[in-house]
């Protein structure tokens, strides 16, 4: 059908300019090793008036990278790392070129391959461009993964970019004044085992909603890289989910929440994040509460709670981001025969089994993974 | 405790059996699944799995719902440890978007799947974990694959050990898409040829740029992969990678393909055209859905009679179909991404984030084609390419990254 209409169309495509829209000036930059990167998001309507095409409607949102490269080696920028279903710079051209002559066509076509990020970037050289990504609400995570053909300086960068029309859940204000430096206890692992038993079991009596089934180990930025590489990403919650949102941990809701899935009609997987008093030798633990939502009647709470967490713990080893894992037994536990029914009538049952991970931002092969023998796995017990 | 759940579970199997069928309990009990019959049986590293896929009336009797029409295929799994270590099993490598089993009764039964459905669904779910010494048995609930069934069943015991099997099962009532090719005998004895580094370099330089129509004319797309493994390294390594199978074409997946247009949904499975090398049209076709029909990739590979450090050697091509546009001669086809390159390199990436690939290296023996003068492939679609054929070792085991090897083999992409 645009076939037929492009064939009748006749205008001529013209881009806008880089320098007339001025969303760099909120350009993050990062180096290491002798490289740096900046990256920059624009927004719907910088996007529009860079490329004087609605990008943002078609859930395409460009990504602006730079990569400076002082380094001895050739690296290669890995886009597949930023967005593991990237859209191709040609791709998006075609999908936008309803309307245009054929000579607006080729202006197109050859706009999107001259503005496109290349991988290459040799010794001494800088290059920059755009990576097409997917769109999704909220502040752009996304990672920048370099690597080296000697493989000692490959690096990944992480950023989080703050799009205009989105803002974030928190800022790292909140994060900090969470709970007062006295009140933070750093353990060791088996003191943190032990702790994490008592405060778990503590929790579930005061937890109305859906109970924590998971415990993540790492710093928030280690955590953050490894979700995203796993194709996770945050979404900000709306006034009435807070309000309606029961779970709680040390008295408040989720403090980040983070989804998967949500487009493939497979349902949806969410995480929960509360930031605990805890350190394990210096690092941050997290309380996580991990959830698998079926794709009926607009979102129905699939009660196996011990398969959401199955599902996380070997969905963050095949994105190669779990660097140890256990199993810890907590006291609550119910069944498919005796569920729990929550306040919204929803219900829920769990072997008391809780998922502890420690992420890694940077890559785990699948057989560096260290399993640690605290607790039988809830899948041993059946 | 343990007793007490499995008498539970079986009781509640036999009674909803019963409830639905309305057979008689010696009926059910001495009766096995027809499907069972089909099922294949493989032992590695002390671990034996056998698997087997019900039909869409299978399934249909065996839990009472349609479960094909919503998308959801089970999958029967029966693992036995004969090991002294406990061993994980990972859904995830089988399917990256399984569904849980009470996913699959409520998809299947609708939001009112009763209580005992549901349990049902529960009760036969597959479990993961497999002491020393146990037989488990149990469904994992797949996306719905429209052929031959081809999964991988991979496993983590303690000690860092990863292991995985590949299986092809025949569906009844899906069409055979799977080539059962005869690997060992394709070529002669007197045909294989194995080549050292120089050899190999300067072969893979010379094979044809592109691929051909069945009589040998025109020139397609072009040989842009090569990738040497076993077909067992070939096959394991992309399945991993999310790849899938395709249907050769033929009227009935042509309407399915042109529904799916219509509807702009994902079909995993949409036809690919045969394309020749060797005389011979591809002997493996796989392709990668994205959100839907129009963004797909897809590649095709073809065993060469050379060996390299005794792995065959494929070559190969790989496109990006950016969109489906009306033609004479087929009557829809895929628009594909002219920057052939892009999409090789994307496929490098998707092989190395998978821990798929062990050594990658560039040579030339496509041919440069330029962006303001590009070739055309055998349906009239533009490419242009820095003539390069990116040359990649596949592997069963998991790689990490760091121990990824560039290889210099005198030619580098510049973008």
């Amino acid at each position: 059908m645009s076939l037929v209409l492009g064939a009748c169309a006749s205008a001529p495509y013209e881009p806008g300019s880089m320098n007339s829209v001025s969303f760099r000036e909120r350009a993050q930059t990062q180096s290491a090793l002798d490289i740096t990167v900046s990256a920059a998001v624009p927004g719907p309507e910088e996007t529009e008036a860079l490329f004087n095409l609605p990008l943002y409607d078609r859930g395409i949102q460009p990504v602006w990278l730079e990569v400076r490269n002082e380094s001895a080696d050739l690296i290669r920028y890995a886009p597949v790392g930023t967005d593991p279903e990237y859209f191709s710079g040609q791709e998006v051209a075609y999908v936008h070129r309803s309307g245009l002559s054929k000579e607006g066509m080729e202006a197109l076509n050859q706009h999107f391959y001259d503005v496109t990020m290349p991988r290459r970037i040799p010794s001494g050289e800088t290059r920059s461009g755009f990576v097409f990504t997917h769109a999704h609400p909220g502040t752009k995570g996304f990672n920048v993964d370099l690597f080296a053909d000697t493989r000692e300086s490959d690096l990944s960068f992480t950023f989080f970019i703050d799009v205009p029309g989105f803002e974030p859940d928190h800022s790292e204000a909140f994060y900090e004044a969470l709970y007062p430096p006295d009140q933070m206890q750093d353990l060791n692992r088996d003191e943190l085992r032990e702790a994490l038993a008592n405060k778990l079991d503590a929790e579930s009596s005061l937890n109305e909603g859906i109970p924590v089934n998971g415990v993540v180990i790492g710093e928030g930025r280690e955590v953050l890289k490894a979700l995203i590489r796993a194709g996770w990403y945050e979404r900000r919650r709306t006034e009435s989910e807070l309000a309606a949102d029961i779970s709680t941990f040390d008295g408040r809701v989720a403090d980040v929440v983070f989804v998967k899935n949500e487009s493939t009609g497979g349902g949806r997987n969410e995480l929960r994040f509360w930031k605990s008093p805890f350190l394990e030798s210096g690092v941050p633990v997290w309380m996580l509460q991990t959830v698998h939502r079926i794709d009926v009647s607009g979102g129905v709470l699939d009660p196996d709670l011990d398969n959401a967490a199955t599902f996380f713990q070997q969905d963050i080893w095949y994105g190669q981001g779990l660097a140890r894992s256990a199993w810890l037994q907590t006291e609550a536990s119910s069944s498919l025969d005796s569920p729990v029914r929550m306040a919204n009538g929803a219900e829920y049952f769990t072997s008391g089994a809780v998922l502890v991970t420690w992420l890694s931002g940077e890559l785990v092969s699948m057989l560096e993974v260290d399993l640690l023998a605290w607790d039988p796995s809830p899948s041993a017990n059946l | 405790m343990k007793t007490i759940k499995q008498l539970f579970v079986g009781a509640l199997w036999l009674t909803v059996c019963l409830l639905c069928s309305g057979q008689l309990l010696a009926q059910v009990v001495s009766q096995q699944p027809a499907f069972m019959e089909r099922a294949q049986t493989q032992l590695e590293n002390g671990v034996s799995v056998t698997v087997a896929v019900p039909s869409a009336a299978e399934t249909k009797e065996y839990f009472g719902l349609s479960l094909y029409q919503k998308n959801v295929q089970p999958v029967w799994l029966d693992v036995t440890n004969e090991r002294e270590i406990p061993v994980q099993f990972l859904p995830v490598g089988l399917d990256s978007w399984y569904y849980t089993p009470i996913e699959s009764a409520m998809l299947g039964a609708g939001r009112k799947a009763d209580a005992s459905r549901v349990k049902r669904f529960e009760a036969e779910g597959m479990k993961i974990y497999i002491g020393p010494g146990e037989r488990r048995s149990g469904f994992i609930f797949s996306r719905l694959d429209q052929g031959t069934k081809s999964f991988n069943v991979d496993f983590f015991a303690r000690g860092n050990e990863h292991f995985g099997f590949t299986f092809f099962v025949p569906v009844p009532g899906l069409r055979m898409d799977h080539q059962d090719v005869d690997w060992d005998n394709l070529y002669s004895d007197e045909e294989i040829r194995d080549l050292d580094q120089a050899a190999l370099i300067e072969t893979l330089q010379q094979l044809p740029c592109c691929t051909t129509d069945k009589g040998a004319k025109g020139t397609g797309d072009p040989l842009n992969l090569v990738v040497i493994g076993t077909p067992d390294d070939v096959y394991y390594s992309f399945l991993r990678a999310g790849w899938d199978e395709t249907e050769v074409i033929s009227r009935g997946s042509l309407w399915r393909m042109g529904k799916a247009f219509v509807a702009r949904s994902e079909n995993r499975y949409s036809p690919v055209s045969g394309l020749y090398v060797f005389g011979r049209p591809q002997d493996v076709a796989l392709q990668k859905a994205r959100d839907n029909i129009d963004e797909r990739n897809h590649l095709r590979l073809w065993m060469s009679p050379y060996r390299y450090q005794g792995k065959p050697v494929w070559i190969g091509q790989i496109s990006r179909d950016i969109g489906v546009r009306l033609t004479r001669k087929t009557i829809t086809t895929h628009k594909i991404d002219p920057d052939v390159d892009e999409t090789r390199e994307y496929l490098v990436e998707n092989l190395a984030y998978s821990q798929s690939l062990w050594k990658l290296g560039y040579v030339s023996g496509v041919g440069a084609a330029s962006r303001a003068e590009p070739r055309g492939n055998l349906t009239g679609d533009p490419y242009y390419t820095d003539g390069l054929r990116v040359v990649l070792w596949v592997t069963g085991e998991p790689v990490s990254f760091s121990d990824i090897q560039g290889l210099d083999w005198g030619a580098e992409p510049t973008r």
